[in-house]
């Protein structure tokens, strides 16, 4: 039998050669490429379509000179494609690594000392920032503090959800509204009196700073209420769950019972930071964002280290342990409810920390602040950087909402003063992103070693990548 | 090694159960799959539970840990101190509740998987480590705050997971991934993790299966020390005979949920429920007169060539009652062996039609045929007599032939073991 096998791939190989020459599969790659190209072509054209001629923007697009280019754009880029499989590419792509793998490989870089070092320059970087090239535009520094920051507070915490415990988190943003309307109530904006009386009496008017610790204990009794009666469910029903969990908490925050939270208008002019202490005063100035900036990067240390204990602690290796196998957790000893719930209790007080700040930064808050597509950018954010690792997760945070930022461009920064993108476009864009890195580096831009072995053994067919299945042992009748 | 100081009375029962199950019945819709189960593990003692695939013998450990709550019985553990802890009870109005899995680990009560069930991902001694440390107080703010008790607990809970390794012969394979492993290392990383939350009784889910013959001597070397050396009280699930009659203390055996017989491995062996359970009646006596005519011969294909005998051997029935029985029961047996979990039980139930005579009624191995049995006792009653001679000469070969799976040279060495 053992022959006849070997005949048999023969015959087929024979076959294969005499298939017609079309059948050649880098004649499906060139079509391919042609067909990006031509979308392309439409997608980046500033014609618009009119309703007196509906082909004109085909006809642009494709039927003219524009067309022509993209057409010789996409055979280029076939070609170079073709040679550069025909050179092998992994041997390429090799030949490429080498010297990030010697970087990598010098023992000096390995020293603690080093980096820690590294560390510190890369902080005192980030503080510099605010004062170097585009980023003295007062655009930049704001969409710094205001999005890079706040978001990547709110991505570490999500991180532990779904980066250690593995459990899918679609209602995060709730947990950072939910930050934000305390805050709103904390400052004495929230709530405003019955009928929107102006003479209201709101309970509290605190210092911002206190809106910390008060938030934090808040949305972690609201991690702890969410997740008590539904962290029995799995993967996707529990990502349904958090769903609703945020469409309540968005509706209660429209609806305003008892006017606390100010309905669709929201609290407006809620007050900044305020430092007075030891005849020290300071003042977080709206008009200035580089204190702001100053504040996120002292609350990202701060929490980085907190996280960077967590995981490499017996917390950390449980919530590893649960997400890979919940049953054999449970029967080594290991209370799979009492940590889920953490991660979901440290997960919600993180966000809620991060909408302390983003409150204090843009001073007004409506329900459409927090929009379930916030949600899941956040993840989206996480997964891009690379669930599970600390440092994939800042910079996937920072790249994805700077990105966005950058390509709409502040009036008159680049290009005269016209967007690189339309910023109607940013989500396509973004999209496409994504959808590029799923494919080519499911792990992430700089995943976490536990992660990438999970996913390199989930193509093996050898577990999970995430607690998302069903116990095989089944469960209690 | 808190454990190591112990003296443990091996292959005693003195000590009283360690682990007490009354009439534990499981049932998953119509399906019965433990039939009022009573079992007591000694302390000191490796008991072994065998049985055909589908017996049920999974089912018992589950609902031992708390996986599965059983609809009937309770379950105590007794641990060194005396005071029972109830893993499955009858509470206040009726209501039945079992202890939580990680509280039955945490009572001092481990266990094995019959699929490997590792952290992949992990190292080898972070997988251990993980079932060491929940015996520590670390929580999640004294961790973030990095108060030196932690680092403490950490180094401890490390260290005693070296122990365990090293204990089980994975020293040197700490670092590596754990799905790198062979599967035999698997196996005792398994054991390994399940002894370092320092239980007092140890559940083992065919610890052999897959594993090759000088691992399979490997581990019954390793679960005689953790029996003998660190006092631990075994029970353990197995097919391979061979391990199973070498470490065993007492051996119970399991078959449509039912405990069919019990006791040490020479009186099991020559049971005849038990023979009838693995092999069937009629193929026993098949087996015991090849046995008989030929020395050396294979029992499993022997076995397997009494499968088509059994057709002509129905005639030589006398009885029409008897006849109608054994085909209603081979229904039942067909529904059964559909509803059954794993495909391989379906070879000794189907040999099972012959045997509606008196060992199934003494054994209660199949309960659906009870019914039927009632009408066909007075046929059964007169084959009594032809048939408890054969059953006997049969048994020499019967827990050798192993449900039909194994070679026949292990066969000849088991029967040797046996005799001895």
């Amino acid at each position: 039998m053992t022959t006849s096998i070997s005949e048999l791939s023969a015959q087929v190989r024979q076959l294969r050669s005499h298939d017609a020459w079309w059948k050649n599969p880098r004649w499906a790659r060139l079509f391919t490429i042609f067909a990006v190209f031509m979308v392309l072509s439409i997608l980046t054209n500033k014609v618009q379509g009119s309703s007196s001629d509906y082909t004109l923007l085909f006809k642009n697009s494709w039927f003219s000179a524009r067309g022509v280019q993209f057409l010789i754009g996409s055979v280029v880029i076939w070609a170079i494609a073709e040679v550069w499989r025909a050179r092998g590419l992994s041997r390429i792509a090799a030949q490429a690594a080498q010297p990030v793998r010697q970087v990598k490989d010098i023992p000096a870089l390995k020293n603690v000392w080093v980096k820690r070092a590294s560390l510190l320059v890369l902080v005192v970087v980030a503080i510099l920032l605010p004062t170097m090239g585009m980023f003295t535009l007062p655009y930049f520094q704001s969409v710094l503090a205001g999005q890079v920051g706040v978001y990547v507070l709110a991505a570490l915490g999500l991180n532990v959800v779904v980066g250690w415990a593995g459990l899918l988190d679609l209602g995060y943003i709730a947990f950072f509204a939910i930050g934000a309307y305390t805050t709103a109530i904390l400052s004495g904006k929230l709530p405003i009196g019955a009928d929107g009386s102006p003479e209201a009496h709101p309970p509290f008017h605190l210092n911002l700073f206190f809106a910390f610790p008060i938030a934090v204990a808040l949305t972690m009794v609201a991690g702890l209420v969410l997740g008590a009666p539904t962290l029995r469910l799995r993967g996707d029903y529990l990502a349904i769950v958090t769903l609703g969990f945020h469409e309540i908490v968005l509706t209660i925050a429209r609806n305003n019972p008892k006017n606390i939270t100010g309905g669709a208008l929201g609290a407006t002019g809620i007050p900044t930071f305020r430092f007075n202490l030891f005849g020290i005063h300071y003042d977080w100035n709206t008009t200035d964002s580089k204190p702001y900036w100053y504040l996120a990067i002292g609350l990202i240390i701060v929490v980085v280290f907190a996280f960077r204990r967590l995981e490499h602690s017996k917390v950390g290796r449980t919530w590893t342990a649960i997400r890979e196998d919940e049953v054999a957790a449970a029967a080594s000893g290991v209370p799979t409810v009492k940590y889920k719930l953490m991660a979901f209790a440290i997960g919600a007080s993180t966000s809620g920390f991060a909408g302390v700040l983003a409150t204090a930064k843009i001073t007004a808050i409506t329900p459409e602040n927090f929009p379930l597509a916030v949600s899941i950018f956040v993840l989206a954010y996480v997964i891009f950087g690379g669930m599970g690792s600390l440092t994939g997760v800042i910079v996937g945070a920072s790249l994805m909402t700077f990105l966005p930022a950058f390509l709409q461009g502040p009036p008159s920064w680049f290009n005269n003063g016209v967007p690189v993108v339309d910023p109607k476009d940013i989500p396509m864009w973004i999209g496409a992103v994504l959808l590029v890195m799923m494919i080519f580096r499911p792990q992430g831009l700089i995943p976490s070693k536990r992660r990438a072995q999970e996913l390199a053994q989930a193509e093996h067919g050898v577990g999970d990548a995430d607690a998302m299945t069903e116990p095989a042992e089944g469960v209690a009748p | 090694m808190s454990t190591s100081t112990e003296t443990a009375p091996a292959g005693s029962t003195v000590g009283g159960p360690v682990l007490h199950a009354q009439d534990v019945t499981l049932r998953f819709g119509g399906l019965t799959s433990l039939d009022h189960v009573s079992l007591d593990l000694y302390r000191g003692e490796i008991l072994a539970v065998i049985g055909p695939n589908g017996a049920g013998k999974t089912s018992l450990f589950n609902s031992l840990t708390g996986v599965y709550l059983p609809q009937e019985g309770v379950i105590e553990f007794v641990p060194d101190n005396g005071t029972a802890i109830s893993l499955v009870k009858n509470g206040a109005f009726n209501r039945r509740s079992n202890r939580k899995p990680h509280l039955v680990n945490r009572a001092g009560i481990s266990r094995t998987f019959q699929n490997i069930r590792l952290f992949n991902a992990l190292t080898v001694l972070e997988n251990v480590q993980i079932a060491a440390e929940t015996r520590s107080s670390s929580g999640p703010v004294g961790v973030m705050l990095g108060l030196p008790r932690n680092r403490r607990n950490e180094r401890a809970a490390r260290q005693h997971s070296r122990d365990m390794l090293e204990f089980v012969g994975l020293r040197g394979k700490e670092n590596a991934i754990a799905s790198s492993l062979s599967y035999g290392d698997q196996r005792r990383l398994e054991i390994a993790r399940a002894m370092a939350s320092d239980p007092k009784v140890l559940l083992l889910d065919e610890p052999a299966a897959g594993t090759n013959p000088s691992e399979k001597l490997g581990l019954a070397e390793l679960i005689q020390r953790i029996n003998t050396e660190l006092g631990i009280s075994i029970l353990l699930i197995e097919h391979d005979m061979r391990l199973v009659m070498s470490v065993a203390h007492r051996i119970t055996v399991l078959n449509f949920g039912k405990v069919i017989a019990s006791g040490r491995p020479s009186e099991v062996q020559q049971n005849p429920a038990v023979i009838e359970a693995y092999l069937g009646s009629e193929a026993a006596e098949e087996a015991a007169a090849e046995a008989e005519a030929a020395v050396a011969t294979d029992a499993v294909p022997a076995a397997r060539d009494a499968e088509p005998v059994e057709a002509d051997a129905e005639p030589e029935i006398e009885s029409e009652a008897e006849v109608d029985a054994a085909e209603a029961a081979a229904e039942a047996d067909a529904a059964e062996a559909a509803a059954a979990e794993e495909p391989a039980a379906e070879e000794p139930t189907a040999e099972e039609p012959a045997s509606t005579e008196p060992a199934s009624e003494q054994s209660g191995a199949e309960a659906q045929a009870e019914a039927q049995t009632a009408s066909a006792t007075e046929a059964a009653e007169t084959a009594e007599a032809a048939e408890e001679p054969d059953a006997e000469a049969g048994s020499e070969q019967s827990p050798a032939a192993e449900s039909g799976q194994t070679a026949g040279s292990r066969d000849r060495d088991t029967n040797e073991e046996g005799s001895a």
